[in-house]
């Protein structure tokens, strides 16, 4: 077991590393100058190459590159962002955190839901209630997040006021603002990952229910119950934890329409705003953040994995 | 040990009987229709009794078995008839009642005893769960699995209990599978093909647990086996079964030494038995296809193959006739059964040829697997002459077929070996070869789903095969694509279709026909009839029989049917851990005198004429090639071995006779004596 | 396995000889009606297909959507671009204005239909693209695997850590965002996931005889992977490809809700939801809405599409 654990970890370190190099070739692409934008419009040439001696963008690809890759390591302390001259880290880690909140309470609603969703349809297979499961996921899957978002913001935001339209901007640092701002992008979460979740648990919950080993179950003489309990959620589930491993990575950078619609300050609108401003501190941190959380979901869910079945823990990559 | 395993105290006369199946009618849903499968299925197995169900794929027997536990697929019904399980109606149980019954009284042995397991959960708590069910708590229940594992003869309990099913061999996890069934006392023992899948001696070890278990528990049994030779020498009393009927059955010896029902007798006859020879005759075929599934057959299921067939057997369903109190048949015309038409008598030639086309010279191959070496060939020496078969016997790891593809350059062989072809070494990369050798060497896969393109058809497979290795195109690949289609049965239509149009027979041949496509020297046949029914192979070997005979081409025949082998190789080649331990000419092989392996390789297979005369039980699990015992790498499971130089020394080859080698400490003169002699 | 074929009439006896001499015995002969049996077995599934709901209602959705992008004159009232002079400006729905007016005065319904074009000129192409870059690479990763299939590993895993939405973000901030860059970028970005579901596959295939057989003949590596294993997975590609559309058009879609596409004029449902979202607050829904139902029912349906195929394919 230890030993699956470390190569997962060394092969993440190398995955890290060729993030940075994504991260880094596609920003130096970048047109324009960052050091003009910072000096200002006004500014001369000469203080303008000021700039561009402190901001290092003179140095050569390699020594930019090394430095990126310093900076990552050491989670970006001591980097100020272009625009405000403060410290990213300041801008990112609060922004981190609010993600964290509005996934954290997105999952947390979703999972039993999808959980049981999935395995509802697939005690069900190809009845009414299966299909409709499957296709009411399915559709609302294909929603794009910021259409849902449009619509409850709408509905339930304006028309009924039940919870506020737009989260209130935090303070300098501030993480929580209030649990009515995380309701409506929570419950947005919830409709648009529901139906993708609940089709894997579904998946793998008939090819449990259809198994030999479930056969054997039965023909021992367990009550139904028991044998859901006891044989089919460990295996049936496994698919799902895998899927609940990427999604989490992504959903905290990939939230940008539902930042955008309830104006909730999260990590994927702070990066789409560095883009916009050319700010190239705050938007490395950004995305390389987004990244590495990324690969510590999977690695967590892998691991999670690796417990619920022997086998997985004998193989590296699956 | 005689074939009858005699049954422990005989149980109360009044007791009921384990099992009575009366006109069971089945059928399966398929698109809001019924498809009949068991079309009125009748027999009963007497308490203490082992009853067998035999036939080919797709007869009925396995949804039978679990018919008596009533576990239907979501699409399965029963239209008709009734199943008593210990004097228990079971058809209209209702759930809870199923349970118990599942419980108590009748247990379940699965094929593949792999999937039949949770992979998730520890062996141990498997095992216990049988227990706590019948109301043990948990500290009881895991003393009762310790106990249970114990008496289906596992060494080491414990280590056992702890460890996961994919830990753990196929022998292994059927004994625990055995265990988990037993642990209620059931009066039925139901199994399904429960050594299918399993090594010879494995197979062997785990038929002995069940006759011994079964003696001692009482129990009665139902088998369901497609190989003829389980039956006979496990079971007293058999059922033939075809298209979801019963037609014929009686006492096991007398319904194989005497069949009466046409269909059995053909059965009979397209298997190698008795120790036949190609040399002899051709294997009997049964002409035609199975009825397609689901159609209701108001006639005689085998009207359409049978040689006695005639009006009424096209209008009425035969009943049983009884021949002698221990024997019935279904037939119209069971009196007339000495009419069946005589088997054929055309055979072939031995080949007679000195001249060695394919010379192996000290093949290794040796496989990294993440950093350890697994030594799968060892310094193999092996040469086929023109037009002979060679037939190449052993169980897993023992490198068979590592030695055909090392042979065919899919693997490269370590250096140091040869491999050469009319003298001059071919390359070890099946792709580096010049052309003439790649022609020269060709393959019969075992599975031909997966050894066909699904996309392309027959005509196109050919076509592509005769120019890349002829370089022949044109109107003369299409000449020769009709050549080698009509050598092996092939029609035009069939050129046309795509391979999952066909049946697996014909695939095969679509196979064999792609192999001769470039005129080879040599052709491997790796298990090529192992997927295919009994009276689909003996057409297969028949036609390789023939082209051997018409080509004088080559074969390196792989097989774990020490029947087919003996039928078909002029040499016989007996590898373990991938190492030849002897080889013979084929009459040799089997008068008397052999490798204690192969000793206990003989005794250990069962066969449809009887069973062997001292069964040689031999301990313990096959080793992995992964590790490999010292010395005399099967010192550790030998009955003969001698301490103190078998486990050492690698054995020296010895000449038991003109051909005839072995690798064994054991002088060659010493061992003839001792298996002669008892 | 002996044949065993679906549903039909019993075989008619064909003509059991009494003699039977195995050796010209044809016992495999499939009998005509078997054969032709199967082939329309597989009609019936391409039938089954057409004829299941989903495939139905998705291709109704999907058609229509089509109609408006190639014809939108047909299905518009008035100019998408100007405003309707008999309606004033943020008007809700009525007789005039199915969809209400937006805050210029044009009408909302014109532009749900005009605005098809703007999403359907560039996603199916950027698709079709990326699935056949992504079936490329993972013909080449699957089938020889080795070194070459552990560095293109680890770099598709790299691109995969990152949220394809954060992805195009950042790539249309770097360049200058026409329609032929948009369907490159997003060609781009959908290959290293194509080509990780082909590779699967692939490697899948490989591992059957018929492609060793094809070895042992002699066939080059580009022979196998093109003409052996390719038509077997065209399946696969046809679901990966449908499915991709739909991915295509929620890229293009959100990345103009955000404001990266430019272009503030014509007619384009995302461009317009941006503009339109914070009068909701006021109570003015109809702006934003109804080009929001309009992207969900394209996708929907493409993935009712895609699903159906699936099926069809699995059954």
């Amino acid at each position: 077991m230890l030993r699956f654990i470390l190569r997962r970890l060394a092969l993440s370190v190398v995955t890290l590393f060729i993030v940075v190099m994504i991260v880094f070739a596609i920003t130096n692409v970048f047109p324009g100058d960052p050091a003009q934008t910072i000096a200002g419009q006004l500014a001369s040439e000469a203080q303008v190459e000021e700039v561009r001696e402190r901001i290092g963008s003179n140095d050569p690809l390699s020594t930019q590159f090394g430095r990126l890759i310093k900076q990552t390591v050491t989670f970006f302390s001591g980097v100020d962002s272009f625009k405000t001259q403060e410290p990213v880290r300041e801008v990112v880690f609060p922004a981190l955190g609010r993600s964290a909140l509005l996934v954290g309470l997105g999952l947390a609603m979703t999972i039993p839901l999808s959980i049981l969703g999935g395995l509802f349809a697939a005690r069900r297979r190809d009845s009414i209630a299966d299909r409709s499961v499957v296709t009411v996921g399915l559709a609302s899957s294909a929603i794009p997040d910021f259409v849902t978002a449009v619509i409850l913001q709408y509905l339930i935001g304006v028309k009924l006021g039940w919870f506020p339209a737009i989260a209130s901007s935090p303070g300098k640092g501030e993480i929580f603002t209030g649990f009515g701002d995380l309701v409506l992008p929570a419950l947005t979460i919830v409709i648009v990952y529901f139906g993708y979740i609940a089709r894997v648990t579904r998946a793998g919950s008939i090819e449990a229910l259809e198994s030999d080993y479930v056969r054997t179950a039965h023909m021992k003489g367990l009550s139904e119950s028991k044998v859901i309990r006891r044989h089919v959620l460990r295996n049936a589930l496994q698919p799902t934890v895998a899927v609940i491993g990427t999604q989490m990575g992504y959903l905290f950078g990939g939230l940008v329409g539902i930042e955008f619609i309830f104006a909730y300050s999260g990590l994927g609108g702070v990066i789409v705003g560095a883009a916009n401003e050319r700010d190239l501190p705050l938007l490395q941190s950004g995305v390389i953040l987004v990244a590495i959380i990324f690969m510590v979901a999977t690695l967590l869910s892998d691991l999670l994995i690796a417990w619920m079945n022997p086998r997985a823990r004998l193989t590296e990559d699956n | 040990m005689t074939d009858l395993a005699e049954a422990g105290s005989p149980p109360p006369t009044d007791a009921p009987d384990a099992l009575v199946v009366d006109d069971l009618e089945l059928a399966y849903l398929v698109r809001g229709l019924p498809r009949e499968v068991l079309r009125g299925v009748s027999f009963r197995v007497r308490p203490g009794e082992a009853y067998g169900l035999v036939g080919e794929s797709g007869c009925g027997k396995s949804t039978t078995a679990y018919a008596a536990m009533r576990y239907l697929p979501t699409n399965g019904r029963i239209t008709g008839g009734s199943v008593q399980v210990a004097g228990t109606e079971v058809t209209g149980m209702s759930n809870s009642e199923l349970r118990k019954l599942r419980t108590t009284r009748v247990s379940m042995v699965y094929q593949d005893p792999v999937a039949a397991m949770n992979p998730s959960l520890k062996i141990g708590q498997q095992v216990a769960e049988c227990f706590t069910i019948l109301g043990s708590s948990k500290e009881e229940a895991d003393a009762l699995a310790r106990e249970a594992l114990g008496k289906v003869r596992i060494a080491d309990p414990d280590s056992v209990l702890e460890r996961f099913p994919h830990q753990l061999s196929g022998g292994m996890l059927q004994r625990v599978v055995i265990a988990m069934a037993l642990a209620s006392d059931p009066e039925l023992l139901v199994l399904d093909e429960p050594t299918t899948g399993l090594d010879a001696t494995v197979e062997a070890e785990v038929l002995d647990l069940i006759r011994t278990l079964r003696e001692e528990t009482g129990a009665a049994v139902l088998l369901i086996a497609h190989n003829l030779g389980v039956i006979r020498t496990m079971c007293d009393r058999v059922g033939v079964m075809y298209a979801g009927r019963i037609i014929e059955e009686g006492d096991a010896q007398e319904v194989f030494d005497n069949p009466q029902h046409p269909y059995t007798i053909g059965l009979l006859n397209a298997i190698p038995r008795k120790g036949l020879r190609k040399t002899e005759r051709a294997l009997y075929t049964i002409p035609g296809n199975l009825p397609q599934i689901g159609t209701s057959l108001p006639t005689c299921v085998y009207v359409d193959r049978c040689p006695l067939a005639d009006e009424i057997c096209r209008t009425e369903v035969p009943p049983m006739v009884e021949l002698t109190p221990n024997h019935a048949t279904r037939c119209h015309h069971a009196d007339r059964i000495d009419e069946m038409p005589k088997p054929p008598t055309d055979a072939v030639d031995l080949s007679d040829s000195e001249e060695t086309i394919v010379e192996l010279t000290g093949v290794s191959k040796t496989f990294d697997q993440r950093g350890t070496d697994i030594p799968a060939l060892v310094s193999v020496d092996l040469g086929i002459a023109a037009g002979e078969t060679v037939g190449l016997v052993g169980e897993s790891g023992s490198g068979k077929s590592t030695l055909a593809k090392t042979l065919l350059g899919i693997h490269a062989l370590d250096d140091g070996g040869e491999i050469s072809l009319d003298g001059t070494a071919v390359k070890a990369n099946a792709t580096d070869r010049r052309d003439g050798a790649k022609q020269a060497i060709q393959m019969v896969f075992q599975n031909p789903d997966s050894a066909l393109n699904r996309v392309w058809s027959v005509r196109r497979i050919l076509t592509r095969t005769v120019v890349k290795l002829t370089g022949v195109t044109g109107d003369a690949a299409d000449q020769r694509v009709n050549e080698i289609a009509d050598a092996v049965r092939l029609s035009q239509r069939h050129l046309d279709m795509k391979p999952r149009q066909l049946s697996g027979g014909l695939k095969q041949r679509v196979a064999i026909a792609r192999a001769f496509a470039g005129d080879p020297r040599l052709v491997v046949c790796d298990e090529p009839t192992s997927a295919l029914d009994v009276s689909v192979q003996a057409a297969i070997l028949n036609l390789l029989a023939q082209l051997q005979n018409d080509e004088r081409t080559s074969y390196l025949f792989i097989t774990h049917d020490i029947g087919v082998v003996r039928y078909l190789a002029d040499r016989i080649a007996v590898m373990y851990l991938g190492r030849i331990m002897e080889l013979a000419p084929t009459d040799r092989m089997f008068d008397g005198a052999n490798h204690p392996y192969t000793e206990a390789l003989l005794s250990a297979v069962p066969s449809v004429d009887g069973a062997a005369e001292n069964r040689i039980p031999l301990d313990g699990e096959i080793p992995s090639p992964k590790d490999p015992p010292s010395g005399c790498v099967f010192h550790t499971r030998c009955h003969r071995v001698i301490e103190g130089t078998c486990d050492t020394q690698e054995p020296p080859e010895q000449i038991l006779g003109p051909g005839h080698m072995i690798r064994c400490h054991i002088p060659a003169e010493t061992l003839v004596e001792l298996q002669r002699g008892s | 396995m002996v044949a065993s074929s679906g549903p039909g009439p019993a075989n008619p006896g064909a003509g059991v000889p009494r003699d039977a001499s195995p050796a010209e015995n044809l016992t495999e002969d499939e009998p005509i009606d078997a054969a032709a049996e199967r082939k329309q077995a597989r009609r019936e599934r391409r039938q089954l297909l057409l004829k299941s709901p989903a495939f139905i209602a998705g291709a109704i959705i999907v058609g229509f959507w089509l109609i408006c992008a190639l014809v939108p004159d047909l299905l518009t009232r008035y100019d998408p671009n100007e405003s309707v002079r008999s309606v004033s400006p943020r008007s809700g729905p009525s007789g005039d204005a199915w969809f209400g007016t937006d805050r210029i005065g044009r009408d909302v319904y014109s532009r749900v239909i005009a605005g098809a074009r703007e999403v359907l000129k560039v996603s199916p192409v950027a698709a079709a693209l990326g699935v056949f870059g992504g079936t490329t690479l993972g013909l080449i990763v699957g089938f020889y695997r080795g070194w070459l299939d552990e560095i293109i590993g680890r770099i598709i895993d790299g691109f995969l850590s990152i949220p394809l939405i954060l992805l195009a973000v950042l790539t249309s901030a770097v360049f200058d965002v026409t329609d032929t860059v948009t369907i490159i970028m997003i060609a781009a970005l959908f290959t290293p996931v194509v080509a990780r579901t082909i590779r699967s596959v692939v490697i899948g295939e490989s591992e059957l005889d018929y492609v060793t057989s094809a070895k042992l003949r002699g066939e080059s590596g580009p022979y196998i992977m093109v003409r052996e294993i390719l038509p077997n997975i065209t399946g696969t590609i046809v679901v990966e490809l449908t499915v991709r559309v739909g991915y295509a058009i929620f890229t293009v879609a959100t990345l103009a809700f955000l404001g990266l596409l430019g272009d503030i004029q014509t007619a384009d449902w995302g461009t317009d939801i941006n503009q339109t979202y914070p009068n909701l607050q006021s109570g003015q829904w109809w702006m934003s809405i109804f080009p929001g139902i309009a992207i969900a029912s394209l996708i929907i349906g493409i993935n009712l599409i895609a699903d159906s195929i699936d099926r069809v394919n699995k059954a």
